[in-house]
């Protein structure tokens, strides 16, 4: 049996998921925590590519991150995906850019200078700066508070409706003009133009329902307004056809301007099928029930997995700070965890803040626990990715098609030329060029430091990359997975071992309350579980009804994170800094750690 | 529903043409002499869009740059081709595959495609010239096969070796047609089954049973053994060549055999067909039928189609134009067919084309479909019928070159276009094809200017001029027409002088200029006509019109107007006034021409020695003559001292354009 015909079997015993694959019209699946939405957005995508859509239409299918596109088009290949024309999988942002903005910014007149360039991160920090300077805002104020504004003011058909930021706005104005003014675009001018581009044009809709019968969208939580107003415009002004999938309950980024409302908005029209996943394939029922008590909404989700077990919720109450919760982590959890066989990437810490996380890395280093913070310094770039091949390949040519190499340098390579064009004969030179530095390479495949050495100065990176208009940050990136693998624990790293860089082997992750969505783990640790922590002191004393709803998702994405156990650790005092010098200051328990101790203490 | 067409054409430094640019419509007639670049020009379209090119004949050498360039390839020089595509919008698949092709040309989104033969140097510093053909202005955006087979062109050649394809089962239209309707496999093993049984029915005759045993006899007896049987069949019992095998035949007689004629435009009613958007079949089978049935909004379905006898479905003949587009909607939704859109260039179909069928083939045949349609041709038959704003017109230039000029975007108004169509159709489209042009008004100077010039020792046939009598005074469409294509022309007009009578208020023709009184207001219809042209059409430019009568007739002199004074003959008799030889001629005429008695003549050849030409004109156009029966006669016998002043200098005018 094929892995297709095994995984529409798969789905078949589940109806709700069978529903979600079955509808023939524009539909929205809410897909909990562990509903195997995955599995559904790629069947689904063979299921309309297969019989649905005829060459030469195709269809676009919209991810949030990079990586979540990769894994969708490795998943697609195992389905017996085939390369065909139209068929788009990548980020929202590269979809805008090389399907709206380069296809038609130029046609129109958009405000932006043209050809695009984008901004490189740290200008762009220096212009926000610029902005606030020239118009005299509070320096506080965060460049996400204004990016959120920009995203906020777009025009468009949606009733949900946000308050306007007002110093952001007057900031947001003086930034693009002075981002404008150097030739420079960001990724928010991105999605805004593009949907204004849509909106204001019926070529462009037309162009796009023509190539895009069909648009299939992950994670529509955790996507602002700008997109879901292109959204609402293709679907009311084109026959465009919407698969979406999301999960209101996993929306964390309010502060970038995703609010699970958006979602809603499609889910409740009448026009759209509604499909909801009810079964988790992750968790056992009892966490399951936790993540809904301190998410305080009732999603009567159903654990389809570990029938009958139970979940192990423990409440650690230490003395003093964070500290003490990272002693009795290091000292008890650690040895306990390796007593019941519980592999070390099966176990997680989650933590407020980036800082938070340095300080317990610190600590594990202190005390020799092999860890990884999920917030790695570099990014899993395309080039990145593409090294990643050419490492593969080194090893096993038979893994990856040189063909597929070598398009990808070429494109590299099209970025410094001034006419974008290479000729047949320097294509071969190129070509050959390339395979000879792999095959050089292969000497230095047993240490991946030395391998990545010999790389950039056989592929002259800095001089190919600099000054890449695509690519203003590639670069540094390459500068950071360098000093990543000098680091010690790579020494014995050979190029196999590329892929597995930045990723936990035998070593427990830690990571940022908000960096854990999309992960799963047999253990969750919750640190810092007091009130005025989490939720945060700001939110009860400042936010709104909003904030605080937006802080339970942000617990019940924690605590759906865990298989089967979850820890939850507070302290009585923590040591603040004040006007007088240290004072200390004590915590009570946050509602979460209440709610779940009311639920599963209490009731044994 | 009309397809896509090329709306605009820009050729930069190939073969015949330096700088081009035009723009077209949806069906073009490509005209122009022999050897003047008709076939280049299509090579041009051909070079982006032909999917039978090869790579090799898409690489261009030095003979294809332009010849006024020296040394192409040493200076760096490029050949550049733009094409640009219009009214695509509703076209699905074209959309989808060239939507990155998009430019704003006129405000309008249209598609550029452009293929560049260019000088490139690589990073070792050695030049090579390449080619690209690539969308909108971007060279990475490559124009290949995959967006070639959405949109491409197909050429018939001059039409000669219609008789070969036709024969051709793999080349064969109707087998490209048939292979569409994708039949069954099973059916066809049962057909070719049936002529099996039945071929050997028909064959049992005793005269067929004593040539094949003979023939084996033979055969056998060559190679010793009686192992191999020969046979004769009559049909074709091969399941897989039963289609190929399929004879066109046209009144009973196979198509291959009638005449040539028949045979092309069968063939191209054939090749439009195979064209056809056939997102609504006229044929469907049961099972695609029942299928569709499934489908929302399936109601048109049963509301068009008509079961078969055996039990599939044809679409009705008869449907309003709602249910047509009702239909089409239904199957482009649930069963596009997305099957690519085939420009088609037919290079002169006349080659083998009875007049009468070269009328019929474009009238009804390439008019009427949907397709766009470029035609090369050279004869007056089809221009004479082709749409005023169809005409791609190829003449030379002074440096050797080609240029082209287009009539599509050329603004007519309906009336102007009936009134120029109506005259072509009579005039066969000649002056497409002309040279120069001289537009008269009348059949008298239709008669006579030709035969001025060759007096003057300047034919026109020999130069390729050609009078163009348009029988009214509105010239204002014929010469925007002119100027469009850039065909050189002199226009010769009367002048029509008139005057007011003191104490009346309404004009008066027909007087002499020396019998006006000084006090009297008086003027030239003719300039007033023209006049309003010039002005009408830019012609003057930004020079204003001058109030003297004789300034401004020098001015409309040099752009190739001339007027007479009075009318045509007056102004002739007034131009013999004198001339003894000339006048004699035409009281000679007179007098034999005239229905009326001795009195009649003595008076005209009075009142032509008495200047009253008038009176003459009079007489000539009642007593059974007709101006156009005296200027015929006066053509045979007509001599130098008859040529008006006017007429002269047109003629000079339009030799001296020509020569240039």
């Amino acid at each position: 049996m094929d892995y297709l015909t095994k995984m529409l079997e798969r789905i078949s015993k589940d109806k709700y998921q069978k529903k979600a694959y079955d509808t023939e019209d524009s539909t929205v699946v809410i897909a909990g925590p562990g509903s195997g939405k995955t599995t559904i957005l790629t069947l689904k995508i063979m299921k309309l590519l297969n019989g649905h859509i005829h060459e030469p239409q195709g269809l676009a299918c919209l991810t949030f991150s990079k990586e979540a596109a990769r894994e969708f088009k490795e998943r697609l290949e195992k389905l017996g995906y085939k390369k065909r024309v139209n068929v788009f999988l990548g980020t929202v942002h590269s979809f805008c850019v090389s399907e709206i903005l380069g296809n038609f910014a130029e046609l129109y007149d958009c405000g932006i200078p043209m050809p695009i360039k984008i901004v490189p991160d740290k200008l762009k920090k220096e212009i926000f700066e610029k902005a606030k300077e020239n118009v005299g805002q509070n320096p506080n104020l965060k460049i996400e508070a204004m990016n959120k504004q920009r995203a906020l003011q777009i025009p468009g058909s949606s009733n949900v409706k946000v308050a306007d930021d007002v110093d952001a706005k007057t900031v947001a104005a003086e930034y693009e003009k002075i981002l404008y003014k150097a030739g420079y675009i960001d990724f928010e001018t991105i999605i805004i133009v593009s949907t204004r581009l849509i909106q204001e044009h019926e070529y462009v809709r037309e162009c796009l329902n023509a190539k895009y019968p069909w648009l299939v969208i992950d994670e529509y939580q955790d996507l602002g307004k700008p997109l879901h107003e292109m959204v609402l415009a293709l679907f009311n002004q084109t026959n465009i056809k919407l698969f979406v999938v999301g999960d209101p309950d996993q929306s964390i980024y309010k502060f970038a301007g995703a609010i699970p409302n958006y979602l809603m908005e499609l889910y409740d029209r009448q026009d759209i099928i509604p499909v909801k996943l009810m079964n988790n394939y992750r968790s056992n029922q009892d966490i399951v029930d936790g993540s809904e008590t301190v998410l305080n909404i009732k999603r009567d989700y159903h654990a389809a997995t570990r029938e009958g077990e139970s979940a192990e919720y423990r409440f650690i109450d230490c003395d003093k700070g964070l500290e003490d919760q990272f002693d009795y982590f290091i000292k008890n959890i650690i040895p306990e965890s390796k007593e019941k066989k519980i592999p070390l990437e099966e176990i997680a810490v989650l933590l407020g803040t980036r800082a938070d996380c340095q300080a317990l890395a610190t600590e594990c280093i202190n005390n020799n626990v092999p860890h990884y913070i999920s917030n790695h310094i570099f990014e899993r770039t395309d080039f990145v990715k593409w090294l990643e091949s050419c490492a593969l390949w080194v090893n096993d040519r038979t893994a990856v098609s040189f063909d597929d190499i070598y398009d990808y340098w070429k494109t590299i390579l099209l970025l410094k030329r001034e006419n974008h064009y290479i000729s047949e004969k320097e294509n071969l030179t190129s070509r050959i060029a390339l395979l000879e530095i792999l095959e050089k390479s292969i000497h230095y495949k047993g240490s991946i430091k030395n391998w990545l050495e010999y790389m950039y100065d056989a592929l002259r990176v800095n001089e190919v990359l600099k000054d890449a208009e695509q690519l203003p940050d590639e670069i540094d990136n390459l500068n950071e997975l360098y000093n990543e693998v000098c680091d010690e624990k790579y020494t014995d790293y050979d190029t196999s071992k590329f892929s597995k860089l930045g990723k936990p082997e035998n070593q427990i992750t830690i990571s940022t309350r908000h960096s854990s969505k999309g992960l799963e783990f047999e253990v969750v640790v919750l640190m810092g579980m007091e009130e005025n922590n989490f939720p945060s002191w700001w939110v009860l004393n400042y936010g709104d009804e909003e904030d605080l709803e937006e802080c339970n998702r942000m617990c019940f994405v924690c605590v759906s994170r865990a298989k089967r156990v979850c820890i939850l650790m507070k302290s009585k005092k923590y040591v603040k800094n004040g006007k007088f010098g240290p004072y200390e200051k004590t915590f009570e328990a946050s509602r979460y750690w209440k709610q779940l101790y009311q639920k599963y203490i209490n009731r044994e | 529903m009309r397809s896509l067409y090329i709306s605009r054409v820009v050729i930069r430094n190939y073969r015949n043409f330096k700088d081009v640019d035009i723009r077209l419509g949806h069906k073009q007639i490509i005209i122009g002499e022999n050897n003047i670049g008709k076939t280049n020009f299509i090579r041009a379209l051909q070079l982006i869009l032909d999917p039978t090119l090869s790579d090799e004949d898409r690489r261009l050498d030095e003979s294809d740059f332009n010849n006024t360039l020296a040394n192409p390839m040493e200076n760096d020089e490029e050949i550049e081709i733009s094409i640009y595509i219009s009214n695509y919008r509703g076209n699905v698949a074209v959309l989808a595959m060239l939507q990155g092709a998009t430019v704003r040309d006129n405000d309008m989104e249209t598609l550029k495609i452009t293929y560049r033969f260019f000088p490139h140097t690589d990073d070792n510093g050695n030049k090579e010239y390449e080619y690209v053909i690539f969308m909108q202005d971007d060279v990475t955006r490559i124009f290949g096969a995959a967006q070639r087979k959405y949109l491409n062109i197909k050429v018939i050649k001059a039409l000669r070796d219609v008789e070969g394809e036709m024969k051709n089962s793999r080349l064969s239209p109707v087998k490209k047609m048939l292979d569409e309707y994708a039949i069954d496999k099973a059916e066809l093993e049962r057909i070719a089954e049936e002529y099996r049984k039945s071929g050997e029915q028909i064959l049992n005759i005793d005269e067929i049973e004593d040539l094949t045993q003979n023939i084996n006899k033979r055969f056998n007896a060559i190679l010793g053994n009686g192992e191999h049987n020969v046979s004769l069949q009559a049909m074709e019992v091969d399941p897989t060549k039963v289609l190929s095998s399929l004879k066109l035949l046209m009144e009973n007689r196979n198509a291959a055999d009638v005449s040539l004629g028949w045979n092309n435009i069968l063939y191209i009613s054939m090749i439009l067909q195979t064209l056809q958007d056939k997102t609504v079949p006229t044929f469907m089978r049961r099972e695609k039928y029942e299928e569709l049935m499934t489908r929302p909004d399936s109601d048109i379905l049963s509301a068009v189609y008509t079961e078969t006898a055996n039990g599939n479905f044809f679409l009705d003949e008869k449907i309003t134009e709602q249910q047509k587009e009702d239909i089409y909607a239904f199957m482009n939704l649930n069963a596009p067919t997305y099957k690519g859109t085939t420009i088609l260039v037919i290079e002169e179909p006349e080659a083998h084309l009875h007049p009468v069928n070269q009328r019929l083939v474009f009238r009804d045949v390439i008019q009427k479909s949907n397709n766009s349609v470029l035609l090369t041709t050279h004869s007056t038959h089809i221009t004479a019928i082709s749409p005023i704003n169809s005409i791609v017109h190829l003449h030379s230039s002074k440096d050797g070159g080609t240029l082209v000029h287009a009539t599509a975007s050329m603004p007519m108004d309906e009336g102007e276009f009936l009134d120029v169509e109506r005259y072509l159709d009579v005039k066969r489209g000649e002056i497409y094809l002309a040279k120069a042009v001289i537009l008269v008004e009348g059949i008298a100077e239709e008669y006579l200017v030709p035969r001025f010039a060759e007096l003057l020792g300047k034919s026109l046939d020999e130069k390729g001029i050609i009078i163009c009598n348009i029988n009214c005074t509105n010239f204002k469409p014929y010469v925007k027409l002119l100027r469009c294509l850039d065909v050189p022309y002199a226009v010769i007009t009367d002048g029509d002088f008139y005057h007011i009578p003191s104490g009346q208020d309404e004009r008066e023709y027909h007087v002499m200029y020396d019998d006006v009184s000084d006090d009297e207001e008086c003027g030239y219809l003719g300039l007033e006509i023209i006049k309003r042209m010039v002005t009408e059409l830019e012609i003057n430019g930004a020079t204003p019109i001058p109030d003297s009568v004789a300034e401004e007739d020098e001015l409309y002199n040099s752009y190739g107007i001339f007027l007479g004074n009075y009318t045509f003959e007056v102004d002739m008799m007034e131009h013999c006034h004198g001339k003894k030889k000339a006048t004699d001629i035409i009281v000679g005429l007179f007098n034999e021409l005239t229905t009326g008695k001795e009195a009649q003549k003595a008076n005209f050849k009075r009142e032509i020695e008495e200047e009253k030409y008038w009176k003459c004109l009079k007489k000539i156009e009642s007593n059974g003559i007709g101006k156009g029966r005296f200027a015929q006669k006066l053509a045979s016998r007509c001599c130098k001292e008859h040529i008006p002043g006017y007429i002269k200098s047109a003629i000079e005018y339009i030799y001296e354009k020509v020569d240039k």
